[in-house]
């Protein structure tokens, strides 16, 4: 029941975000094309092709902030329209586990979140071509073998992956949490957020407290090692799957035992 | 196992609001009953703690011997009085859709139906009118072989000639355990089919019989009893 709820939900997705990808990546391409920055820089007195360039450059950080607002918003959208809306009438009669709801809607998100990143990156490399990219990215590779070791390829990607299914959970549990108000519902979800963060912020301050004694003179002698380094992101991998675990739980049990669809 | 349906002591309130006030009733399979009341009686608020969309405030209910859950869904077809279906897709991407999750789904009772009403199963929901996705919602809910229907103003919106086919419907797809509950507020349409009644008011349950104990005991049809009793 998992693969087919994700199967109708990237279909509900994609239809936004396959054509949003395909202007960005079309724009980049006209841009290259145009090449503003070597217009700007090499014409010595303002003419009417400036214009269009400097017009192409806005455009082109408008379609970018777009993109990840895109993302976000279709995120919040789909959870809220498509469980708590109208749509829930449906969602909520099939035959499924909420858990299954939930989850459907965390993978898919987290996807088009990567995905957005990825289109980003793939549309600035074509404004600013591929001159230096072979040179540069060995940097980063570089870079992080020798502050993190081979671990570090693993516990990077690892992180960021946490971290981003984490924040899109929360954002699902402040939503949900908004329902159990009987009015305002959407000022209530965004209340919950702020407070949410609020815990966690907290929590995670007295979690550095507790473990920076063990980890913080060696950052601070400016030296960690390898395993310092590690270390110190295990313990925010850790706090990430603690903080998933909680408020998926939150989630499931109040979309479960306390719904109360409007 | 007569019974598809128990409840026993539901109740429902918003803030002050008793939309359901302490309802014990027990409903057979095989039937078809009707849910009248005007107004806010309760009858939507009922159908929806039936399927889960909303956490009763106390008392139990079971369909088919479950708590609403993930068995009771399996066993129950649901018509919301709301339209819950997404804008963006086709009517034949509905009925793939409930083809997916729904085991006793029918896709050839399906577009079987939609070709008696002129529906085209390549038309967008974005494009249909309020009642011809109504139409298109009944058609979904009762193409499940499902063992109890629940029925929130399934004509409400539809053309009164449309009514009639509708109801046919109902009556040709209801197998001889399965119930349908129908809520509504305009009855003579729908009184023909009827074998029992319940009537709400005020979140109470003040009458519930067969439809001919009504006429015999009371000389009346349904409709017109339901104008004596509910009159402003």
């Amino acid at each position: 029941m998992l693969a087919k709820l994700m199967k109708y939900e990237f279909k509900a997705t994609s239809r936004i975000f396959i054509p949003l990808y395909a202007v960005l990546l079309v724009f980049s391409i006209v841009n290259r094309i145009i090449n503003p920055d070597n217009l700007i820089r090499s014409s010595s007195n303002f003419d009417i092709f400036d214009i269009f360039a400097i017009v192409g450059v806005t455009l082109y950080i408008g379609m970018i902030i777009a993109v990840v607002i895109v993302t976000l918003i279709i995120m919040i959208q789909r959870y809220y329209k498509n469980l708590l809306g109208d749509e829930g009438y449906l969602m909520f009669t099939l035959p499924v586990q909420s858990w299954k709801l939930i989850i459907s809607k965390v993978i898919t998100s987290v996807t088009w979140s990567i995905l957005s990143f990825l289109t980003t990156i793939v549309s600035l490399i074509i404004i600013m071509g591929t001159k230096n990219l072979g040179t540069d990215i060995r940097e980063i590779f570089e870079f992080i073998k020798t502050s993190m070791g081979a671990a570090g390829f693993v516990i990077l990607p690892l992180y960021g992956l946490l971290m981003l299914a984490s924040s899109i959970i929360m954002i699902f549990t402040a939503i949900t949490l908004g329902q159990l108000f009987s009015k305002h519902r959407v000022i209530a979800s965004f209340g919950m957020y702020c407070a949410i963060y609020a815990v966690y912020q907290l929590i995670l301050l007295l979690y550095m407290l507790l473990i920076g004694n063990n980890i913080a003179p060696a950052f601070l002698r400016g030296t960690p090692s390898i395993l310092d380094i590690n270390l110190f992101l295990l313990f925010f991998i850790l706090f990430e799957c603690v903080r998933i675990s909680i408020n998926f739980v939150i989630t499931n049990n109040i979309l479960k035992n306390k719904l109360n669809l409007e | 196992m007569s019974n598809i349906l128990e409840c026993r002591n539901l109740t429902k309130t918003f803030g002050a609001l008793k939309a359901l006030d302490n309802i014990t009733i027990d409903i057979p399979r095989g039937k078809i009953i009707g849910l009248l009341g005007p107004n806010a009686s309760g009858k939507t608020t009922f159908l929806k703690i039936c399927n889960g969309l909303l956490t009763p405030s106390g008392g139990e209910i079971t369909i088919g011997g479950f708590k609403p859950g993930i068995e009771t869904k399996k066993l129950v077809s649901y018509l919301p009085e709301k339209t819950y279906l997404n804008n963006w897709m086709k009517v034949s991407d509905l009925i793939s859709f409930f083809r997916d999750f729904y085991d006793d789904f029918s896709i050839d009772k399906a577009y079987d139906m939609l070709n008696k009403l002129g529906i085209s199963p390549k038309d967008r929901l974005k494009t249909m009118s309020k009642g011809t996705k109504e139409k298109v919602q009944l058609i979904l809910v009762m193409s499940r072989e499902a063992q109890l229907y629940l029925l929130d103003e399934p004509i409400g919106g539809v053309d009164p000639a449309s009514r009639d086919y509708i109801l046919d419907t109902i009556l040709s797809n209801y197998n001889e355990n399965a119930t349908i509950l129908i809520s509504t507020h305009i009855i003579s349409d729908i009184e023909k089919i009827l074998d029992e009644v319940i009537f709400l008011k005020q979140g109470k349950i003040i009458l519930n019989k067969t439809v001919d104990e009504i006429r015999e005991e009371n000389q009346k049809s349904v409709d017109s009893l339901f104008r004596e009793v509910f009159r402003c």
